[in-house]
């Protein structure tokens, strides 16, 4: 028998497991929104 | 007791790589001074640091001290609780990529910002000098407080490896930190933190999965050293267990307000690789906070709860016991190295707050070179004594603590408030951000002592008051920083906030290549700006806009408003210019659209710095200095343009607002505190303008669409007004 409770487990793996979740998030939608903002722009500037 | 057996009792083999390793890295940084030459170099590696050095780079400078010594320690002594430990400082620093790193990049950029204090000061308007001074004043407390706990930790490295007596661990090692500085100064901080860093965490890593293979997973082993070590709460209960777990949240709170950090997003090269720099930093944080955890838990395992009376020493000595000789003393010569370059660079930047944005900025404003020179070195070598002071007194002191309260929290409880609230809330105002920064200072440093004062009063709660004994013993940032918030938007809010705010939040909004464009030929850079070289991130469209916007235009015409273009008076003239690259007809949309140049002066020096030091010959330096003539400010060139003297139609050509030698003499106060930011100078440095040019450049105004377009006519860049 494991000497962590499932509380204790949850604690220690629950936190790195949703940062790293929010991680991925972020570097998904951050390149998306960089490649709209970029395209927007380009229209913006080039009176598209 | 195991700790006295082991100190001292480090191999030759050890100590031999240990000293070789220090001796090649001090080679390398007198070698990589000769091609320090920038104030950006000093402080944010030239903005040229790509993403991955940035990502590591920002995370490796906490891998001194705190990191590699102190959260094994809290590991050692509070079992799997310390996984907590990375609990407020991931997500806080994902939110600092998401919400900080773009927007301070950018505005630092704009307002040619290279230090916090400068960006303050700019971006609150604020003329007076307070904001400057009292931010100036925060680093200079917390930024020492860091040092005097870098010099414990390298003092508690000696002593392992040597078993020397403390207290002459920590001599020596202040020693050696104040005699780095003094000798090389910073060198290529970016890339020393990368390989120390590096080799910090290889070791984080390895240091687990060779214990793994011996003692499998350590938590068995934890559990019959006592039923708090494995539980996420230290085994405490009810209010004690939530101000414990709010208390390691708050760790995170204190990330936008240290600047160690702030730097590097300035730093960075391009503002679209903030993302792939989050991703490193962030999978760096990852495997080092758990890896710090693991190794102060199987120190547990090796040799036995409560068995190593000073925590700090479970790492290295986990490390001396399972590495062989070599390698450990390589992984233990890096820490110390670490530890040595964070103290320079805090040591400087705490002398440069005390110096330039305290004394010059505030005290003495008419201090001359030699006086700047004289009381930097002075500043230097003082903070530096108060650090080994302010190290030996706290030497009992464990170093997780240490840097928690006296440098970590501090910073980020003073500044931090300030630094998202600047970037994010246009109404704050200088007021409140003094008044945040003086209430989250003085909270940290109150409540920290606060269970000491309430026990002479007799007024501490007794454990069993839950609430009340949490609140009192909850670590400070987070009383600290809730406290300082709040000042800040009250005292904003009665305050006026700076006028022109609007255009500069209007940049963030915009995309990345509205802020930074490619360079394809000469161009000033603004100081602290980048370096424009060719390939690299340059100068800003936005500065140029501003530049016109602030003293083109409205030179020109107070009034002037989109009908500018029939307002102006224009006239031809035979100007000095920088050879246009996008001619005046090709910016047309059609053969009678009329286009207003605009010729702007500058003055371009090409000087050369010789610093004398003390080990090796004088370092000289060649730097280019564009003066702005109009607005009087000193801004950095990659080579001196080549003016051609050519008629000029319709253009309206500013005049200088100063002198040809009031010029030479600001480029030279500009290289002045350039060198005297890079380094401790022994003299005042000698200056040699070596040669001078000036003329205009030109801008192109054309109406499209209602909007007054200004178009750089070397860079070909163009932004609406």
């Amino acid at each position: 028998m494991s000497a962590l409770s499932t509380l204790d487990w949850i604690g220690l793996v629950g936190p790195y497991a949703v940062y790293f979740v929010l991680l991925l998030g972020y570097y998904v939608l951050e390149g998306r929104r960089e490649r709209t903002l970029r395209s927007s722009y380009s229209e913006e500037i080039n009176g598209e | 007791m195991a700790s006295s057996a082991i100190a001292g009792g480090a191999s030759n083999w050890v100590l031999i790589t240990f000293g070789a390793y220090l001796l090649v890295l001090l080679g390398v940084g007198l070698y990589a001074t000769r091609f320090m030459d920038t104030v950006g170099d000093y402080v944010v590696g030239g903005r040229q640091i790509g993403p991955v050095v940035t990502g590591f780079s920002e995370r490796a400078s906490e891998m001194s001290g705190w990191l590699t010594l102190g959260v094994p320690s809290d590991a050692y002594s509070s079992g799997i609780m310390a996984f907590l430990n990375g609990l407020g400082m991931i997500p806080a620093d994902l939110f600092s990529w998401a919400g900080i790193a773009k927007r301070l990049r950018k505005y630092s950029e704009i307002v040619r910002a290279v230090t916090l204090p400068t960006f303050f000061e700019h971006r609150l308007g604020d003329d007076t000098g307070r904001v400057k001074a009292t931010s100036a004043l925060v680093l200079l407390i917390f930024e020492g407080g860091y040092v005097g706990a870098q010099i414990v930790a390298a003092g508690e490295l000696l002593e392992i490896l040597t078993g020397m007596a403390p207290w002459i661990g920590i001599l020596i090692g202040g020693t050696i930190v104040l005699g780095y500085t003094f000798l090389g100064g910073y060198f290529a901080v970016a890339w020393s933190d990368y390989v120390q860093g590096a080799i910090i965490l290889l070791a984080f890593i390895a240091l687990p999965i060779i214990a793994f293979q011996q003692f499998g997973l350590p938590f068995d082993e934890l559990a019959t050293a006592g039923d708090a070590t494995v539980s996420i709460t230290g085994g405490t209960t009810g209010w004690a267990a939530v101000f414990g777990i709010i208390g390691y949240a708050a760790i995170g709170l204190g990330v936008p307000g240290n600047p160690h950090i702030m730097v590097r997003f300035m730093g960075i090269d391009r503002v679209k690789n903030v993302r792939t720099a989050a991703l490193v930093a962030q999978l760096f944080m990852f495997v080092a906070y758990i890896g710090a955890a693991l190794v102060g838990l199987y120190a547990i395992v090796q040799f036995g709860g409560g068995a190593i009376e000073n925590g700090d020493a479970v790492m290295p000595m986990l490390t001396l016991e399972l590495f062989p000789s070599v390698i450990a003393g390589i992984i233990l010569a890096a820490a110390l190295a670490a530890m040595m370059s964070s103290a320079d660079s805090q040591l400087l930047v705490a002398t440069s707050a005390a110096i330039e944005d305290v004394y010059h900025g505030f005290v003495n404003e008419d201090a001359t070179e030699a006086q700047l020179v004289r009381y930097a070195r002075l500043a230097t070598l003082g903070i530096g004594i108060a650090s080994i002071a302010f190290a030996y007194f706290a030497r009992n002191t464990s170093i997780y603590t240490l840097v928690l309260d006296y440098a970590w929290g501090g910073l980020g409880a003073a500044i931090g408030p300030t630094v998202i609230a600047a970037l994010w809330w246009k109404r704050t105002t200088a007021e409140g951000a003094v008044a945040s920064m003086i209430t989250g200072a003085v909270t940290m440093v109150v409540w920290t002592q606060l269970p000491t004062l309430l026990g002479w009063f007799n007024a501490m709660p007794s454990e069993s008051a839950g609430f009340w004994y949490g609140l009192v013993t909850v670590y400070g940032l987070f009383p600290a920083f809730v406290l300082s918030v709040c000042v800040l938007i009250l005292v904003s809010l009665l305050t006026d906030p700076p006028e022109g705010v609007d255009r500069s939040f209007e940049l963030f909004d915009k995309p990345l290549s509205a802020v930074l464009e490619d360079d394809r030929a000469e161009e000033f850079a603004p100081d602290g700006g980048i370096v424009a070289q060719s390939g690299q991130a340059h100068s800003t469209i936005a500065t140029t806009t501003d530049r016109i916007q602030q003293s083109v235009l409205t030179r020109l015409d107070s009034n002037v408003q989109r009908s500018v273009l029939e307002q102006i008076e224009t006239t031809s003239r035979s100007l000095g210019i920088v050879e246009p690259s996008i001619s005046r007809t090709a910016v047309k949309d059609s053969p009678d659209e009329p286009v207003i140049a605009v010729a702007y002066p500058h003055q371009c020096f090409d000087v050369t710095t010789t610093i004398e030091r003390p080990v090796g010959s004088s370092a000289q330096n060649e730097r280019i200095v564009a003066v702005d003539t109009v607005r009087s400010i000193p801004l950095r060139a990659d080579s001196v343009p080549e003016f051609t003297t050519e008629s000029v139609d319709e253009v309206v050509v500013m005049r200088p607002s100063i002198t040809d030698n009031r010029a030479t003499e600001i480029a030279k106060d500009a290289t002045f505190r350039w060198a005297m930011r890079k380094t401790v100078l022994l003299d005042t440095p000698e200056i040699e303008i070596k040669r001078q040019t000036g003329g205009y450049k030109l801008y192109w105004l054309v109406e499209r669409n209602g909007e007054l377009i200004a178009i750089d006519s070397v860079r070909g860049t163009q932004r609406s007004l």
